[in-house]
């Protein structure tokens, strides 16, 4: 009986033992070599290659101080979950890839280390010249810098630019326009000319989470509308109600389908690469996924595809959002100066260059957006210089509540679920609830 | 001690072999769901270090917030149709397998069991395209006789998840019917049908008594089961169109991890929690108490 028990006991304890060694082992790696300083990363797959470029650049011009890096790489639905949980277990990586809209949430709970705290006179001399002021402003917290964008995006409106021109029209640059010729385009003779089911797609739902936001902000601005401004909510205004109902209107005269609320992230960009749509409200990103749905050579896109930015409402101007991912150095690490170093590798412009030609993605430097061949990089040189006016989300350290509430009213307005008044009125009270800050009613 | 469990008889070795599972489920069971609990009671953001003691302040804002009385609305929908036809399409499906003679009964059984050997995201990714509006095969179906096509997940949101869902959760119930209906002695049935029973009547005085309890215990895990899991809608609809299939775990994500607001998440478990104890409360009080006796 006695050998049962310690046999039991043995064989209860082996097995604990080796499942938690087992958890051990799975969690860390061996990435410390003999020499070395070891950085640890978290970044996304189509960002890696050049990270561990940079990291090779980095140890060949400086063999005394090498680095060897520890990097785990995550896809983009999966990025915000391991950031966040390591930053509440207190694990966060030396630097990582982050979506700018989430630097203010990570400054603002002390996870991130000012970049000016680093290295001043980088963020002088390089960073604050070369950087799109749009950028910056989105990128810094309570005056400081926190985030080094990698490349940035804007949101435009796609349009079929041979479809246009066989019906004499001009593209789109007030609501108006806009209205007029996404009507146009929704005829039944029109259609049945073109092969398209619908005059204009764009996504106005909770199923397109971050993408309906992004893409329908512009709408406000370009009405003199905001969701916040100098520490308040500004969001309840005539221009935003009217914004809604200019979205509403488009749904009513048929020119977009009731189901645009359904549509998922990427919905309206495969309905204009299909032809079933004349024009999109989309983004600069998803210029390489449109030619590659549609089969579309870069000559035939230029030929076919026309972009603007979304045109001026009755009270404000044409506008564009952007957006973007960063680098960001967390305050946990002991070797900032030199993650620093590497970040400057990865952003700086050759490496930056090479990788948004690869890529297809905008420059957040102005020196590569100019450096761009204006043959071979025409879209990312035109569609650059809108970057000058760009705006980007609003900056909120719970900005995921504040983007749940824009979709939200987005939905509500444009499925006529509620008027566009009330949809803007409780989003409005919602957000200045999770935000804390006060709300300013201009109606 | 050992005085103890000499004069009661009682072995140690079972104690011993069920320690580690009762740790792990005292730790990733029994402690999530206190802890879940008591987190109910703070403002605790994902992000933000600390937490905030505000008493029922999660509970009172949740109670007050129109779209969580619209997301337990459209749960009981969701899980009472769900529930309802997974029950009976089990139950009339192992009925028929089980008719004598039956040829052909190994590939009826095989290809309704195909669906459940799927993940659940699978299926719901497979529904997805078929229910495209541009290309979907449905569409294509229905095109045929004349129909315009229809946005499926727009028009009929709620009716269309609950059939993906019982498409897919109805091989469970009827694994379950299928298996009880094969213990049940055939010399009853023999006995009733010499005795001038009718089909209808065997089945209405033979078997469905012997289902008794395992249709108890089918309804009790579907029910929560259904309660519990949101992948199918996640997929489908992410809860749209205009919260029409804003089921309550779906709210309890989209608030926990999309605003990162763990005490407003660990408020709706708690709520799902206390949800599922009464609804199996409830199932056993009306299947009758001896349904608790043990049988020996």
């Amino acid at each position: 009986m006695k050998r049962l028990w310690l046999g039991t006991m043995l064989a209860t304890m082996f097995i604990f033992t080796s499942v938690l060694s087992g958890c051990a082992g799975a969690g860390s790696q061996s990435g410390n070599g003999a020499k070395g300083t070891e950085i640890s990363a978290i970044v996304q797959d189509r960002w890696a290659p050049y990270v561990k470029k940079a990291v090779s650049i980095w140890n060949s011009e400086h063999p005394k101080q090498k680095v060897n890096l520890n990097m785990l790489v995550v896809g983009y639905p999966q990025l915000y979950q391991k950031l966040t949980t390591s930053a509440a277990g207190g694990n966060t990586p030396d630097f990582s890839l982050i979506d700018s809209v989430w630097v203010t949430e990570f400054a603002k709970n002390g996870y991130l280390q000012p970049l000016d705290s680093i290295d001043p006179s980088w963020v002088k001399n390089d960073y604050d010249k070369d950087f799109y002021p749009a950028l910056i402003k989105g990128d810094s917290y309570q005056g400081h810098p926190y985030a080094i964008h990698t490349q940035t995006d804007m949101v435009l409106l796609w349009y079929r630019k041979d479809w246009f021109k066989n019906e004499g029209l001009q593209p789109p640059k007030t609501w108006q326009d806009l209205t007029s010729d996404a009507k146009y385009f929704a005829q039944k003779n029109i259609e049945k000319k073109y092969g398209n089911t619908q005059g204009i797609a764009f996504q106005a739902g909770v199923k397109a989470g971050e993408t309906t936001t992004s893409q329908i902000l512009p709408f406000l601005w370009s009405n003199g509308a905001d969701v916040l401004k100098n520490g308040q909510v500004v969001l309840n205004s005539k221009n935003t109600i009217q914004s809604m109902q200019m979205l509403n209107n488009l749904v009513k005269d048929g020119s977009a389908p009731a189901d645009v609320t359904t549509y998922d992230w990427n919905t309206s960009l495969q309905l204009f690469a299909k032809g079933k749509t004349a024009i999109s409200v989309g983004g600069s990103y998803e210029k390489a996924s449109i030619q590659q749905e549609s089969g579309w050579s870069d000559a035939q896109f230029k030929q076919k595809v026309g972009f603007v930015p979304v045109p001026a409402g009755p009270n404000g101007k044409p506008s564009t959002q952007s957006g973007g991912m960063d680098y960001v150095i967390y305050k946990s690490s002991q070797n900032q100066k030199l993650d620093l170093s590497i970040l400057k590798l990865i952003t700086g412009p050759k490496l930056m260059k090479d990788f948004l030609v690869e890529t297809q993605q905008n420059s957040p430097r102005i020196s590569v957006t100019k450096s761009f061949d204006p043959k071979k990089q025409w879209f990312l040189k035109e569609t650059g210089n809108y970057l000058y006016n760009a705006e980007t989300r609003p900056s909120s350290p719970v900005y995921s509540k504040v983007s749940t509430q824009l979709q939200n009213m987005i939905e509500d307005s444009v499925s006529g679920n509620t008027s566009a008044g009330t949809a803007v009125s409780n989003a409005a009270s919602a957000i200045s609830q999770v935000t804390g800050l006060k709300e300013k009613s201009s109606k | 001690m050992q005085t103890i469990l000499k004069k009661q008889k009682i072995s140690i070795v079972p104690i011993v072999l069920l320690l580690p599972a009762l740790t792990l489920l005292a730790v990733f069971s029994i402690y999530p769901v206190f802890n879940a609990f008591f987190l109910s009671f703070y403002n605790k953001q994902m992000l933000a270090p600390g937490k905030t003691f505000i008493g029922l302040g999660n509970y009172i804002h949740l109670f007050q917030d129109a779209a969580f009385m619209n997301s337990l609305k459209v749960t009981v929908l969701y899980v009472g149709g769900s529930v309802l036809l997974q029950f009976l399409m089990g139950l009339i499906i192992a009925s028929l397998l089980c008719v004598k003679d039956l040829k052909g009964r190994a590939i009826f059984r095989t290809l309704i069991i195909l669906p459940y050997t799927l993940s659940e995201l699978v299926v719901s990714l497979i529904w997805l395209r078929m229910l495209d509006p541009q290309s979907g095969v449905i569409n294509y179906i229905i095109s045929l006789f004349g129909a315009q096509p229809v946005n499926w997940l727009f028009h009929w949101a709620l009716p269309v998840v609950i059939l993906v869902n019982v498409w897919w959760g109805t091989t469970f119930s009827l694994l379950m019917f299928e298996s009880a209906m094969q213990g049940i002695p055939q010399s009853l049935y023999e006995a009733a049908e010499v005795d001038g029973a009718s089909v209808f009547q065997r089945f209405i005085y033979i078997t469905l008594p012997a289902l008794k309890y395992i249709s108890l215990l089918v309804l009790i895990m579907i029910t929560l089961y259904t309660i519990n899991s949101f992948g199918i809608i996640f997929v489908l609809t992410a809860g749209g169109p205009v919260g029409a299939t804003n089921v309550i775990g779906m709210y309890m994500w989209n608030n926990a991890f999309q605003s990162s607001d763990l005490g407003l998440g660990a408020t709706i478990s708690t709520i799902i929690f206390i949800v599922n104890i009464v609804i199996t409360l409830i199932y056993i009080r009306g299947f009758g108490m001896s349904t608790m006796e043990r049988r020996d």
